[in-house]
């Protein structure tokens, strides 16, 4: 039994949890998240460099029908965590966080873009860790950099070529712990922000709000990007807006407990140097 | 959006200092151009950056976004929060391939009539030597 | 005696369909990146036919993701034009049995119900439909659990067999006799070799035996990682619903049918805010009771045919037909909720 696995055990034991938010090896399946229970075999809960599911999206739920409820978190994870715990939508004392250290997730043995970018390789602000990670390295964002360099118009060519493509499935918005409003605004028809159909306009207006509406929220656990269906290169969207944030505000969102996102915030004192260049 | 010599522009003014600023212009006699469409809306606070990527998407050339001075907001602080978002809907529209000088923000005062009517025109002609705006995020009808 | 088939040698192919993309637009599946997708006939490229899963849904060549009804325009004195369906000659070559038993299930739905649907119709009747055999099933293929086999011929033109160095052809309809009027195909003795299909990976209950299951506990238990993301209904060629817009532009604008999801949590919602599934397993219950009870009730078919489409495409490796089974084997021995068994693990379902 590994660290993480006795230490389940103990809080289950210890009536600490009533459920558990993990991931579970299977032999036909692979690797999937799973709901443990008292009764199921801890020897299955697995944590390796193929658990790529954000477990946060499914936190919601779960705590709508059990009291108390472990999960076990990435780094990335942990940063949407914090910004949920810090929008108040649960409270800190009905989760109990697991944070085993993470050195990077690979899909077909190929390391995600994401690690790349990633200063949090243990979440932060958890109830018990396990390993050491290894050395952080400060972030790169190659992709956005690449889309930096190119002049505008080719980035509109970039851009609308993979919007072009987009089905309107709402993948993306559905795994992203962070889209949690009862009526999504693309939903909403009385009036119709944004016209459900798939021409270039539409989808460009969809990826735009989404990608503002996450703006100093989003985490990059970069979940949107990996199940999209047509592999649309979302991660660039959202991380361009949190180098921004990053250059702007001089934080990183989650990385900080108890810290509201930057724009449902300002500073009076200061103009942040937002304005030269108006 | 093309190459023209009337750029569109829309002004989203806060009711309390920049549109009576605009107004002061109008009975002042200042000129500006007349390409300019303007909305009014309660404060700059208010403003939600879908207005802006839709007006993109209308076809407008650029948008003109004024509120009160900071300390003056009619509201208190919604122009502190404005600033912050329309930077960041800025930086937005630069990683899609629109010039984010298309965006101008700036604080107008309801005394401001003549630099209001300046800065109408200095938006005019800085979007006249702008490229092109990507012509197939401006959907210039039904989409046949 | 079996009728005989024609014979396309590997290497003439390509002159084959030149000959036919003088009359016919042509759409085959080309492989991108390890994923077969329907595009349009490229002169350039190599043609191979998928021997099994073809990942992209066939659905968007008869039912499109954005299809335009009607437009109407202010100056006009607002008019509604109807927009006319198109007209050309459509080869589609290289679908599968699943697919071709889906189109039955759309025809069903769209051409011989009370409302058709006039595009639709027109899309079926200009195309032309060559489907090839399977040559194995992978994993996630089971149609052979859906009353179908990789041999099957419903809802084709031609059917079509991989052999040695070409392609065994055998016209089916009028339609497909036409095209295989051709030179290039020589009459042949050789048929295709006949093959032992395996069945009993999902097997399912009879749909009267779904409508008992409606009110089991299990339904709480299933699928619980399921994003409701849509994913796997855009992907499954039966699976219709749509939503009707109008998008308006000044004076002038368009009424426009996109594709919708019954998984999509404001699918259901009202004009009042009243939202009879607003939970996730409510509508994940909805979506196999209509696949499995209710269309076969409505129509006479049930609308799957284990394409295996929804299981590959899952972002948290639910599976649709795995549940289906589980609800299948739950109503058969009366087993009670799932939450006091151990099955709450992951492990097959025993059969």
């Amino acid at each position: 039994m590994t660290d993480l696995q006795t230490q389940v055990k103990e809080l289950f034991s210890n009536k600490k949890i009533d459920v558990l938010l993990g991931w579970i090896v299977d032999n036909n399946s692979g690797i999937q998240p799973h709901l443990f229970r008292i009764q199921d075999d801890i020897s299955r809960l697995v944590f390796n460099d193929q658990c790529l599911d954000n477990l946060v999206t499914h936190l919601p739920t779960v705590l709508k029908q059990h009291r108390k409820v472990g999960i076990v978190v990435k780094g990335c994870d942990g940063r949407s965590l914090i910004t949920l715990l810090a929008e108040k939508q649960f409270e800190r004392e009905r989760i109990i966080v697991l944070a085993p250290a993470c050195n990077g997730v690979a899909a077909n043995s190929v390391k995600l873009g994401k690690c790349a970018d990633c200063a949090t390789h243990i979440a932060p602000n958890a109830d018990y860790t396990y390993d050491d990670p290894d050395t952080v390295s400060s972030p790169e964002f190659k992709e956005s950099q690449q889309i930096e360099d190119l002049p505008y118009y080719k980035r509109w060519k970039f851009f609308a070529d993979h919007f072009d493509r987009c089905d309107r499935c709402y993948a993306c918005r559905q795994v992203c712990p962070m889209c949690y409003c009862e009526i999504c605004i693309v939903d909403q028809q009385d009036p119709q922000w944004i016209d459900p159909s798939t021409k270039l306009s539409a989808n460009t207006m969809w990826h735009l709000i989404r990608a503002y509406h996450l703006a100093g929220r989003c985490a990059d656990c970069g979940e949107c990007e990996r199940i999209c269906p047509e592999h649309i290169p979302l991660r660039i969207l959202n991380t361009s807006l949190e180098k921004a944030i990053i250059e702007m505000f001089k934080t990183r969102p989650g990385t900080i407990p108890d810290v509201l996102p930057v724009l449902v915030t300002f500073n009076k004192d200061t103009d942040e140097g937002i304005m030269k260049g108006a | 959006m093309h190459m023209s010599k009337d750029p569109k522009i829309l002004a989203v003014l806060c009711k309390w200092c920049s549109y009576a600023g605009a107004d002061l212009a109008g009975t002042s006699r200042f000129e500006y151009p007349s390409n300019i469409r303007i909305i009014q809306v309660p404060c700059s606070g208010r403003i939600d950056p879908l207005m802006i990527f839709k007006a993109l998407i209308d076809g407008y050339d650029g948008i003109l976004i004024s509120g009160c001075h900071p300390g003056d907001c009619h509201y208190g602080t919604g122009n502190y929060f404005a600033q912050r978002r329309l930077a960041i809907a800025r930086k937005l529209l630069e990683t899609i391939g629109i010039d984010p000088k298309r965006l101008f923000f700036t604080w107008i005062s309801a005394a401001e009539g003549k630099r209001f009517a300046e800065i109408c025109a200095d938006f005019h002609d800085h979007l006249l030597s702008l490229a092109d705006s990507p012509k197939a995020l401006a959907q210039e009808g039904i989409d046949r | 005696m079996a009728k005989k088939w024609k014979r396309l040698e590997k290497s003439r192919i390509k002159e084959f369909l030149n000959e036919l993309h003088a009359s016919y637009e042509i759409w085959l599946p080309y492989l991108e990146e390890d994923k077969w997708r329907f595009k349009e006939y490229d002169i350039e490229k190599e043609i191979d036919l998928p021997s099994s899963f073809v990942h992209d849904s066939i659905k968007r060549l008869f039912l499109p993701r954005r299809k335009r009804i009607m437009e109407f325009n202010k100056h006009k004195k607002w008019p509604v034009v109807p927009v006319s369906p198109p007209a050309a000659n459509r080869l589609l070559m290289g679908i599968h049995a699943c697919d071709g038993a889906a189109l039955q299930y759309l025809d069903r739905v769209f051409i011989d119900s009370p409302y058709k649907d006039t595009f639709y119709e027109a899309e079926r009747n200009r195309t032309v439909i060559a489907g090839i055999q399977c040559d194995r099933m992978e994993s996630m293929c089971h149609c052979t659990d859906r009353g179908i086999s990789p041999e099957h011929r419903d809802g084709m033109d031609i059917i079509m067999s991989r052999t040695k160095n070409g392609y065994l052809l055998q016209a089916i309809t009028e339609k497909g006799h036409t095209i295989l009027n051709n030179r290039i195909l020589a009459e042949t003795d050789e048929q295709p070799v006949k093959k032992e299909w395996s069945d009993q990976r999902y097997p399912l209950a009879t749909p009267e035996a779904f409508l008992e299951s409606y009110s089991v506990d299990i339904w709480r238990d299933v699928m619980k990682y399921c994003l409701t993301c849509g994913i796997c209904t855009f992907g499954c060629p039966t699976c219709t619903c749509f939503h009707v817009a109008d998008e308006l532009y000044k004076n002038e604008g368009e009424r426009v049918a996109v594709w919708d999801s019954c998984q999509f949590r404001s699918y259901s919602r009202m004009a009042a805010g009243h939202n009879p599934r607003a939970r996730t397993f409510e509508r994940i219950k909805n979506r196999i009771m209509d696949k499995f009870a209710y269309s076969f009730l409505r129509y006479g078919q049930i609308s799957c045919t284990g394409c295996g489409r929804c299981v590959v495409s899952c972002p948290v490796k639910c599976s649709l037909p795995e549940t289906a089974t589980l609800i299948s084997n739950t109503i058969k021995q009366k087993k009670p909720s799932l939450a006091s068994s151990d099955a709450v693990s992951r492990s097959k379902p025993e059969q």
